[in-house]
């Protein structure tokens, strides 16, 4: 069972102990090295285990209505003008964006490791808001840590886990945004890890996460594989998504890692512009670092401390990124970009007006390369893009950033 | 011989618990940290943990948290930390000195370049809150080459299989947290704190400290023949941080140093 682990790493790199290349590893304190090691074994046990997939696999197709579409985005591409622009329609999942496959595995581990407590970090609050779903689903307690600055941008979703019966854990430290809350996620987790189970939302954290998170989104990348086989004969040229972490990167490019002529896009956001220092892109503008239990690209300043970053949207709004995108991008198998918040919001209005579909921010990202990448290429030649989240949270940042615009006018 | 070892062996042998003081170095700012430690030394203290100002302190409280944040406000920079030590040192002081960092900072300073100037400086070990004997190889190879103990961390939930292989790596002493949690004052202890200890032990004879929570000359009194070192740190901070001045706080942190030492006297 380990083979078939390894053998889906990338590059011929061993992912068993969690590192990709120079990255990844497990950087926590001691308390956690033990609760670590539980989990480790567990999923190695339960991911290969018959029951565990049938259930996994039950709730997948019946709780979150998967499979997600495939869907081609045929006005957009029009307007385009090139490639064919294809959308793998996770905002359609329950809940409204792929977070939910991975709290659902996490959530049946959590079960059947015995821990009854689901603690988590959100940003955009779609991860927080997946956690409180799956919390009620099984009968467990939930807890989410939330920066006051998403809290506030964000306030839909913190009514949504509210309503679902989740405790929400208002972060007031450093930035206040996602960074903090994973801090503050972690101080909790060190205090109770005996009867918690700590549910971390993208593929960065300390070893099993990032192996975890990708596997049990990987369902998006092999669907979506099938589903564009199915319907044209062919595979993409390109796979876009976003990356903030990079959960939903990491799940669709799992699906065409092995075909070597598909390019694997991540979109990292550039926020008010890279030149401005005032962004998220950990891996275009970022050094080698280690926060949250792994090494990594990361923002810091020349002292090594870890810089406050920027992104219209929450979801992308963190200083690191998962190992395996760090070592995807030094190994040449995947490419990272950035996109500002100005490109982001056009696309987001983009497909608002051509397709009637309303995109999550962090999603708006890979709509927005997706787009420029798109028009450059030839007909008939395929993107694929993430669409990782619907957009019903962002009406407000949306709205709040064009008034600001109009303004400057 | 590391200055470390040397304090354990001497206090072994006089039957005193050596006293650990912790502070974040440059809080509020590094000259207020260079009068502390001066007063820590001329009131017992034996060794002293100088933590390195970092922007996401995962596993402490508020107390230190607050404390990097001041530091970190003042522009505190690791290599000034290390002026500071090299100044010490210059003085006369003769204390041993654990840099007690995450790794963030530790890496981007460079590993090795940083275990070759703490050697400089006179440094005597380093302590990575969130480097476990998993990564440790990373840092290992640099600290023996330039004589620096690793100060190992062992937790209420190491098991026994676990501590055997943390052992085969540490020096100086062992630094078993005595409570599942971050850092911050406590009035009490877990009642488990006296078990642990003794098995930790039972497996070496390298000394062991006990932190985490530890606040008063009571609590120190507790410990005392179940651990052979007790650190202090929240409440130091804390009551540096509890007067009108810093002349006042320096002055209140000698004082509940001095009671401290004296609890470790017996």
């Amino acid at each position: 069972m380990k083979k078939k682990l390894k053998s889906r790493a990338v590059a011929g790199v061993g992912t068993m102990d969690g590192h990709y290349g120079p990255y990844g590893g497990q950087y926590v304190a001691e308390t956690l090295m033990p609760a670590l090691e539980e989990l480790t074994s567990a999923f190695e046990r339960y991911w290969y285990d018959v029951q565990f997939q049938k259930e996994f696999r039950g709730y997948l197709e019946d709780y979150i209505g998967r499979p997600s579409p495939l869907y081609f985005a045929e006005r957009l591409t029009d307007y385009c003008g090139g490639a064919e622009i294809w959308l793998k329609r996770e905002d359609l999942n329950h809940t409204g964006a792929h977070k939910v496959n991975n709290t659902l595995g996490q959530a049946l581990l959590a079960k059947r490791m015995g821990k009854r407590r689901l603690i988590a970090e959100t940003g955009a609050g779609m991860h927080g808001v997946a956690t409180a779903t799956v919390a009620a689903l099984f009968g467990m307690t939930c807890e989410v840590f939330m920066g006051e600055e998403d809290i506030r941008r964000q306030a839909p979703n913190v009514g949504r886990m509210e309503m679902l019966g989740a405790k929400v854990i208002p972060v007031s430290s450093g930035s206040a945004t996602l960074k903090d809350a994973m801090n503050e996620a972690l101080r909790n987790w060190v205090a109770t890890v005996c009867d918690t189970f700590y549910v971390i939302g993208t593929v960065a954290g300390p070893h099993p996460y990032p192996m975890m998170v990708r596997e049990f989104q990987s369902v998006i990348g092999v669907e979506c594989r099938e589903q564009l086989l199915r319907k044209t004969g062919g595979l993409p040229d390109e796979v876009i998504a976003c990356v903030g972490g990079g959960s939903n990167a990491m799940g669709i490019f799992a699906g065409f890692m092995e075909d070597a002529g598909v390019r694997l896009v991540g979109v990292e956001a550039a926020g008010a512009g890279m030149e401005t220092g005032r962004h998220a892109a950990s891996i275009c503008g970022g050094e080698v670092g280690v926060l949250h239990g792994n090494k990594t690209y990361l923002l810091q300043d020349e002292d090594g401390q870890v810089k406050i970053t920027h992104s219209i949207s929450a979801g992308l709004d963190y200083p690191g990124v998962g190992p395996e995108h760090a070592w995807l991008h030094d190994s040449g198998r995947a490419e990272y970009v950035a996109i500002n918040d100005e490109e982001a919001i056009e696309a987001f209005q983009a497909l608002c007006r051509y397709e009637g579909i309303i995109p999550a921010l962090e999603s708006a990202h890979a709509v927005a390369s997706a787009m420029q990448r798109a028009s450059k290429m030839k007909r008939g030649d395929r993107v694929v893009v993430n669409l990782s989240g619907r957009g019903d949270k962002d009406m407000q940042s949306v709205q709040e950033y064009l008034a600001e615009k109009e303004c400057e006018r | 011989m590391n200055r470390i070892d040397q304090v354990f062996e001497a206090c072994r042998k006089s039957g005193r618990t050596v006293l650990i003081p912790f502070i974040t170095a440059g809080d509020p700012s590094l000259e207020v940290t260079e009068r502390v430690i001066l007063e820590l030394v001329r009131n017992g203290a034996d060794i002293i943990e100088l933590g390195v100002p970092f922007s996401d302190p995962m596993a402490d409280g508020p107390t230190i948290q607050e404390a990097c944040e001041r530091a970190l406000q003042s522009g505190t920079r690791l290599k000034d930390i290390l002026l500071l030590v090299a100044r010490l040192r210059g003085q006369g002081v003769q204390t041993p000195f654990v840099l007690f960092s995450y790794f963030n900072m530790i890496h981007h300073y460079g590993v090795e370049k940083l275990a070759r100037d703490c050697q400089g400086v006179g440094m005597d070990a380093w302590l990575t809150v969130d480097v476990p004997v998993e990564e440790v190889g990373e840092i290992k190879p640099s600290l023996d080459a330039h004589g620096l103990h690793w100060i190992a961390l062992v937790a209420p939930t190491t098991p026994e299989d676990r501590l055997e292989k943390i052992l085969k790596q540490a020096g100086g002493f062992i630094y078993y947290i005595t409570v599942t949690g971050v850092t911050g004052a406590r009035t009490t202890l877990p009642t488990d704190v006296a078990q642990h200890l003794r098995l930790i032990r039972g497996h070496t004879d390298i000394p062991v400290a006990a932190g985490f929570g530890i606040s008063s000359a009571d609590m120190v009194r507790g410990l005392r023949g179940q651990a052979d070192a007790v650190v202090v740190g929240s409440k130091i901070i804390k009551t540096l941080q509890g007067e009108s001045t810093i002349d006042a706080g320096i002055h209140a942190v000698g004082h509940l140093v001095k009671s401290l030492s004296d609890a470790c006297e017996g």
